[in-house]
């Protein structure tokens, strides 16, 4: 295998002092604010993009970071949801079941312990996946055209709308928004200003950084104000961290489960983290629930959804550095960061950029083994960040975005818009509109626009071009079956049940 | 059934951004160029994501959904102030003490006691200096009072 001899040369870069550093910095970071309320991987990310650009790192070594914070969150996420019962994301809300039951049985320790093995073993697992599928996948990407790289990006909204749990609708109008706000802006093609109103500072059309930071910290703000007016401040006792070898063992094929799951679901893009995690955990209770004791404070169902988070968590890079096309908001973000680097994900990235791609799973394997190292002895040390009263954490939160958002441009046009954006998204917050689709919308409708008009001009203006090739076809089908299962699923839901009025 | 208020969320959302959606649509209409240039043109993308926003919207009007969660409070209203606040006082006050008062507020709408959102607020804009010029190298804007005096 020729993939072992690059992922050697991966390990010599991610085994410079920098990188190494960068490595724990990022996962270090990532279970902080994975842990934190408020902050998340998406901000977290968005808050770091103008500080590495301009402290000028190269890109190999601020994905690590990027990517470390990431993988990271999904295990400190894992920490406040079994203590405190709060899960930070929706991907975390199964593993609030059995953790939060066990917690209140006091046994929180061995919960944490339990979460930590797992996310090692799902992380660690999926990356010798990433290893074996990101070359194929890439080696068969490379005959991509524009036509077929459209459908794939249609793909990867239809299955962030159809897999978010929500509203259709809802879902379809947040992609709508998100799309409009990237064609902001000089078009490309024409020249020609779109929506700028004269405004010569939306000539080079939105940031990125300024909307992210708006729709997710900033509104995160306001509705962290108001949650903490209703007095909702959870708390909950903590035992010691520990767990005997033969209970750890008990788990094991139910992280193996887990992993190959939360792998294959990662893939897919759209699916990824939430799905994954329901997913593994109701396959593991049908496989392994004997006596009933899932629910009430089962190890393995801890064991199960967290294995699941990490494995798609890295399995969600893969149609992110080998496609170009990112499944999550998450993920969209790191894709924004990529360009901004002057590196382009896509089947070329292994050839055109070997460093990046192999020393990123390398640095992975390496940030997983200092999340074990970290979270096993110190997870106590973590803990006590968790009591950081919130009326320091949320100000500080709105004070890093104000910072990042005028380290972009130097601009006060720039906070405004954040301001605005934070408006925007509490209020499709209180509409349960999502968001993640918005900055999907965002970061891939330049990407669209041009594949979309690279393909008609290919095709001399017609849309025939577009579902002209057979894989371009297959896309579409795909497309049109996540489209429709959140339909089918829902007449079936209103047959066996009759809603009273 | 409680008693809800006359017009559901999701109706007036919806109508709100039916007009804007429309609005956007309606300048998108204006984008042109030669047919024989450029098939596509500049006006067909965004003329689809005004089509998915009219979709959701018009969902949001016939089918909306019961209101949920609590309603916005005055609260709320002045921590959009508080933000809001910051790039209009910037020219004058410069970075650091606008977003540190900003904070400050912050974080007595968060509940916290007047002397300690004082220490947090001045903690804040002192972390925030450093950030700035050391790991940015970001210049500050000043703000003209201090100015006027030196």
């Amino acid at each position: 295998m020729e993939s072992f001899g690059f992922l050697a040369d991966g390990f010599a870069v991610a085994l410079r002092p920098l990188n190494l550093i960068l490595a724990f910095g990022g996962v270090l970071v990532g279970t902080l604010v994975g842990m934190l309320p408020g902050v998340g991987p998406i901000n977290a990310i968005a808050i770091l993009i103008p500080v590495l650009f301009a402290v000028g790192i190269p890109p190999e070594s601020a994905l690590i970071l990027l990517a470390g914070i990431y993988y990271g969150s999904q295990y400190g996420n894992s920490i406040s949801t079994i203590l405190l019962n709060v899960p930070g994301t929706t991907s975390a809300v199964v593993t609030a079941i059995d953790g939060y039951a066990l917690t209140r049985k006091g046994q929180a320790g061995a919960a944490l312990a339990t979460a930590a093995v797992a996310s090692f073993v799902g992380g660690t697992l999926s990356i010798f996946g990433l290893v074996l599928l990101a070359p194929a996948l890439a080696g068969w990407a490379i005959r991509f055209g524009p036509a077929e790289y459209f459908a794939l990006m249609i793909l990867a909204f239809a299955a962030l709308s159809s897999f978010s749990g929500g509203s259709l609708p809802k879902a379809l109008l947040a992609t709508g928004f998100g799309l409009l706000l990237a064609s902001i802006g000089l078009d490309p093609n024409s020249s020609i200003p779109r929506f700028t109103f004269g405004e010569l500072r939306l000539l080079d059309g939105l940031d990125f950084v300024v909307v992210t930071l708006g729709l997710f910290a900033v509104s995160e703000v306001f509705l962290l104000v108001e949650r903490n007016r209703l007095g909702e401040e959870p708390g909950g006792p903590i035992g010691k961290v520990m767990i005997s070898f033969r209970e750890l063992l008990g788990t094991g094929w139910t992280m193996l489960r887990g992993s190959v799951i939360g792998f294959f679901l990662g893939v897919l893009p759209g699916a990824g983290g939430t799905v994954s995690t329901f997913v593994a955990y109701g396959a593991e209770q049908r496989v392994s629930d004997r006596d009933g004791t899932f629910g009430k404070g089962d190890l393995r169902g801890v064991a199960a959804p967290e294995a699941a988070s990490n494995a798609s968590a890295t399995g969600a890079m893969i149609p992110l550095l080998t496609l170009g096309v990112p499944g999550s908001a998450t993920t969209a973000v790191l894709l924004g960061a990529l360009l901004g680097l002057n590196v382009t994900p896509g089947p070329l990235l292994l050839d055109r950029n070997p460093e990046v791609f192999w020393g990123l799973v390398a640095s992975m394997y390496i940030g997983n083994v200092f999340l074990l190292l970290l979270n096993l002895p110190l997870v106590g040390l973590f803990v006590k960040v968790l009591e950081v009263p919130r009326w320091i954490l949320v100000p500080a939160v709105a004070g890093l975005a104000f910072v990042a958002v005028y380290a972009v441009n130097s601009s006060l046009f720039d906070l405004w818009l954040m301001v605005g954006f934070g408006v925007v998204g509490y209020i499709f917050r209180k509409l349960d509109i999502p968001l993640a689709p918005v900055i999907l919308g965002l970061v891939l409708g330049p990407l669209m626009e041009r594949n979309l008009r690279r393909a008609m001009a290919l095709g001399d203006g017609g849309w025939g071009i577009l579902f002209s090739s057979p894989l371009a076809l297959a896309i579409w089908a795909i497309t049109l079956g996540v489209l429709l299962l959140p339909l089918i699923d829902g007449i079936r839901r209103r047959r066996s049940a009759v809603v009273p009025e | 059934m409680k008693p809800g208020p006359p017009v559901k969320r999701d109706r007036l959302a919806g109508v709100t951004i039916l007009v804007l959606a429309l609005s956007a649509g309606w300048l998108a209409l204006g984008f042109r160029v030669n047919f024989m240039v450029d098939p596509v043109g500049p006006r067909a993308f965004p003329l689809v994501a005004v089509g998915l926003l009219l979709i959701g919207a018009a969902w949001m009007m016939l089918r909306p959904a019961p209101d949920s969660g609590p309603y916005p409070s005055l609260h709320i209203a002045l921590t959009i102030l508080a933000l809001a606040a910051v790039p209009i006082l910037i020219p004058w006050l410069g970075f650091v003490v606008t977003v540190g008062g900003a904070m400050g507020a912050v974080a007595l709408l968060m509940g916290g006691r007047a002397v300690a959102s004082g220490i947090a607020a001045i903690a804040i804009a002192a972390a925030l200096f450093l950030v700035f010029v050391y790991l940015l190298g970001v210049p500050l804007p000043v703000g003209r009072l201090f100015l006027l005096e030196g």
